[in-house]
């Protein structure tokens, strides 16, 4: 069974295998066992498509300034419409540097001038994949996440102090979180979204959020994020385990790599390189007594322990399932039996 | 004959697999046929490979068959090529063109930005370029391996610039015809692509059985199931495949098989918009706007605050492996599916081509991971709600997940025994549901006329006479599992199954629970009122729970 538990484990000083899609049509820039930094190009790409929906009003009619082909920038006026017999006027602005690419019926598309793809972490390009994928070997520690969103990114960690109310979010977050990974060691309020989008923070790294208020962030954005988010909980009031609560409360002002994750191939994580890989790497995930746990369902969700016991009897649970029992050790002091498939192990 | 299933209780059934990850996950369950009789297989336990006798494995794959059907969507041909891709088992990450789902500017961006795996298209003039220029940009990294052009000869000609790998005659006839026609053209490409798949093909090192793709093993086991009824003609069978956010169902009619798949976090298809175990959100489909929010908390007996439902839900789905320890979490999880599974018929019901689909099922079968464990009677409640059987409909419950494997078996040529599963079958009866059909229940002003006089008994042995009244859900144990000569007599305006008001009798098996009376309605409408229906819901759940 041991092979099919959850685990979610701090790997401290590990050498971790990124591997960076790039996006269909790109070209990869760096060989095999090149040296890359946080800034390096690893690939040049086509230019990303941006649209700008119209109103109605405006198909078909000879509002537009620009006509597919016209280079434009961010800010340029795109269409005009005007309303009220000529006394109110909106104007619809290009989001971005590049080409207009299209008209389609009410959306104008942009395509970006092209764009580098940034390694984002230091270390050494360990194999290549021609015009799809290449993998940089790196050191550090390796903080994997419970959910994430978002395409990998990086920046020096800012640690933003309560974020948990909206009015500490109002009070701690302002421009200087522009560009930064911004780390919020406990709950994190729907408020501290806005306005990270608003100040332009490369990714948030927080412990638990509410799944109502990001949905309700996303609603806004569109499918694809303004920023990188990496929950390290689970969503709901969940604390941080105390042995990544220090990492991160240590990790101020240094470079942090953070990838929202692949459906279907990569999880989220959270990534802080320190040139330093021979720790705990290759760590036994497999359950054994001593190690540090997580409940994920049942009356204990969420809450932390150590495995005191593994019982080899099965057992039936209240609601008819057979299961493997665990006896755990809650650091909130009760011993309780768990469901083997339950347990998330976190600490070895 | 041992099998692997790649379904298993603990086990997320989705194998991951990159092509360069270095290990592979695959859980399973062995399972022993005696003889040619699945009705009489053994109890399957728990084992990951070392099978020394024939094998067959069964596969969900997740990356690797990512796909694009790029049709104009309002015709029905969009309907019909969806439906047939759907049965065959691939994965569509993205679907049509110009409707709500991909936009004329969403199409250049999913060219640009997702890696897929295979384009099923018939393009509008419009967007040929558009395709033209993405297939060609995906081509040159690798990705669409397989570009299926579908159309009339005339029309292939103008979009041969596509260069697509293989070519198909839009079939004529009816929407059974052309679904079944389109299902046959495209199989050859939809198997290339299966086994092509990075960790199919990985698989195939380590494996020298055959290996299947689970929607069409579903597909075959299905079709054996309908094969237990008198008459193959006019039998409809509908089999639920229940995951965690996500429902399969499987509908065979007139010995074809349909299927349709509606997922949580991708609204259509369990392709690449969600990943549960991996934990990475699809932030537009989140739950307060797709089928889940309020219509969660609407299957539940107790009053739930909507935040922490919502931070529930989400944490259960990122987690799907886990199971319910407390009788709140399995009420919870229960009610996503219902949630789900309703949705997913309301969509389906809605798209899908005339004359497909439709129709009272005359055996509801449950299986997936949803089912594999738990109280049987709350499963029970649970595709009541769902299946919402009308008639007189005996229940399966598939408790170990080995459909897959009986379908993989009927592939690979093995003749089963077509005989009713026994109570001790691992796909046992769990219970028989009569209800009436097309029936209103007022639950703000309840009537307590007489719906029907039931009498059931065994035969030779003194009938046990009672009354139905509307708005109720009884179980009738039948503690010995035998067969019961069971006489209806609805009142005028009720129909069991012989038309309104006619009298119906038959023998029939009560399984696991019994005998289920369920007058709730048809369809069934919740109350509105809170206290109303969490009081109802209270109710039923304790008939299931005394009795289950």
């Amino acid at each position: 069974m041991e092979a099919f538990l959850n685990g979610s484990a701090v790997l401290k000083d590990t050498r971790y295998g990124c591997k960076r899609q790039v996006p269909p049509g790109s070209t990869v820039l760096v060989e095999k066992g090149a040296r890359v930094d946080h800034q390096t190009p690893i690939a040049s790409g086509v230019g990303r498509v941006h649209r700008v929906r119209l109103p109605a009003e405006l198909h078909g009619c000879t509002g537009f300034r620009k006509k597919p082909g016209d280079p434009v920038k961010a800010g340029e006026t795109l269409a005009v419409l005007t309303y009220q017999l000529g006394l109110g006027l909106a104007e619809y602005v290009c989001p971005v540097d590049g080409v207009i690419e299209t008209i389609l019926e009410k959306t104008m598309i942009i395509r970006s001038h092209t764009t580098d793809l940034l390694a984002g972490l230091p270390g050494v390009v360990a194999r290549v994949v021609k015009d799809r994928e290449v993998e940089i070997e790196a050191e550090g520690h390796l903080i994997p996440g419970w959910a994430g969103a978002g395409p990998p990114t990086f920046g020096p960690v800012y640690l933003a102090g309560e974020l948990y109310a909206p009015t500490g979010a109002n009070r701690s977050l302002g421009p200087q979180v522009q560009g930064t990974v911004v780390v919020s060691l406990t709950y994190t309020a729907g408020r501290a979204l806005e306005l990270l989008a608003r100040y332009g923070a490369v990714a948030l790294v927080c412990a638990s959020l509410s799944y109502s208020e990001w949905a309700a962030f996303s609603a806004v954005t569109g499918p694809v994020p303004p920023f990188t988010v990496v929950v390290l909980e689970a969503f709901g009031s969940s604390c941080l385990v105390p042995g990544v609560k220090t990492l991160l409360g240590s990790a101020e002002g240094r470079s942090a790599y953070v990838a929202g994750g692949q459906p279907g191939e990569d999880p989220p994580v959270v990534f802080l390189p320190t040139g330093n890989g021979h720790g705990d790497g290759h760590a036994n995930l497999a359950l054994q007594a001593g190690h540090r746990v997580r409940v994920l369902a049942g009356a204990y969700a969420g809450q932390h322990g150590f495995v005191r016991s593994l019982p080899a009897e099965w057992t039936t649970t209240p609601t008819g399932y057979r299961v493997l029992p665990v006896e755990v050790t809650l650091e909130s002091g009760p011993a309780i039996r768990v469901a083997r498939c339950n347990l998330e192990v976190t600490g070895v | 004959m041992p099998l692997l299933l790649s379904a298993g209780r603990f086990v997320n059934r989705v194998v991951h697999y990159r092509q360069e990850r270095p290990a592979l996950t695959v859980g399973g369950a062995g399972l022993t046929i005696a003889g040619d009789s699945w009705t009489h297989a053994r109890t399957p336990s728990p084992c990951t490979g070392s099978l020394d006798d024939t094998r067959v494995a069964i596969l969900d794959p997740v990356v690797g068959m990512r796909s694009l059907l790029a049709m104009a969507p309002a015709s029905r041909n969009f309907a019909i090529a969806r439906t047939a891709c759907h049965n065959l088992g691939v994965v569509l990450t993205h679907e049509a063109l110009n409707n709500s789902v991909i936009g004329g500017g969403d199409l250049l961006d999913v060219m640009d930005r997702q890696p897929l795996d295979a384009v099923f298209t018939r393009p509008s003039s419009s967007h040929l370029q558009t395709l033209t220029d993405g297939i060609q940009r995906q081509r040159r990294a690798g990705y669409a391996r397989e570009v299926v052009l579908m159309g009339t000869a005339e029309l292939r000609e103008q979009m041969s610039v596509i260069q697509p790998t293989a070519t198909v005659d839009w079939p004529g006839g009816d929407a059974v015809r052309q679904v079944l026609g389109l299902e046959q053209a495209l199989e050859a490409t939809v198997r290339r692509l299966f086994h092509q798949a990075p960790g199919v093909a990985r698989f195939h090192e380590h494996w020298e059985g055959p290996i299947y793709h689970r929607a069409q093993a579903m597909v075959a086991a299905a079709r054996c199931w309908a094969r237990l009824g008198p008459d193959l003609l006019g039998t409809t069978v509908r089999i639920y495949d229940l995951e965690p956010g996500s429902v399969a169902v499987y509908t065979v009619q007139d010995g074809h098989c349909f299927r349709t798949v509606h997922d949580v976090w991708g609204c259509h298809s369990p392709g690449l918009a969600r990943s549960p175990r991996d934990g990475v959100l699809a932030p537009t489909a989140g739950l307060a706007v797709c089928p889940n929010g309020q219509s969660i908390a609407s299957w539940l007996p107790f009053r739930a605050d909507p935040v922490e439902l919502e931070n529930d839900v989400a944490n259960y789905l990122l987690r799907p492996s886990t199971v319910p320890e407390t009788w709140r979490e399995l009420l919870t999880r229960m009610a996503v599916t219902r949630a789900v599974a309703r949705r997913a018929a309301h969509i389906a019901a809605a798209n899908r081509p005339e004359g497909i689909g439709s129709g009272r099922p005359q055996r509801v079968v449950v299986t997936g991971n949803t089912v594999s464990g738990g109280h049987a009677g709350a499963i029970l409640l649970l595709v009541l709600d769902m299946a919402e059987p009308t008639g007189v409909t005996p229940i399966y419950l598939d408790h170990h997940g080995i459909l897959p494997g009986l379908g993989a078996l009927a592939l690979e040529g093995r003749e089963l025994e077509a005989a009713e599963p026994g109570p001790h079958a691992p796909v046992m009866l769990l219970a028989t549901c009569i209800a009436p059909s097309h029936q209103a229940v007022d639950w703000q002003n309840p009537k307590d006329h007489t719906a029907a006089m039931v009498s059931a008994g065994i035969p030779g042995q003194n009938p046990v006479v009672f009354r139905l009244q509307p708005g109720m859900l009884s179980l009738l144990p039948l503690t010995a599992r035998h067969e019961v000569q069971l006489r209806l007599h609805p009142a005028p305006g009720y129909d069991f199954g012989a038309g309104s008001g006619k009298v119906w009798e038959g023998i029939v098996s009560g399984g696991l629970l019994g005998l289920v009376f369920d007058t709730r309605g048809r369809p069934l409408v919740l109350p509105s009122h809170e206290d109303i229906r969490i009081a109802r819901m209270r109710d039923w759940l304790a008939e299931v729970r005394r009795n289950g």
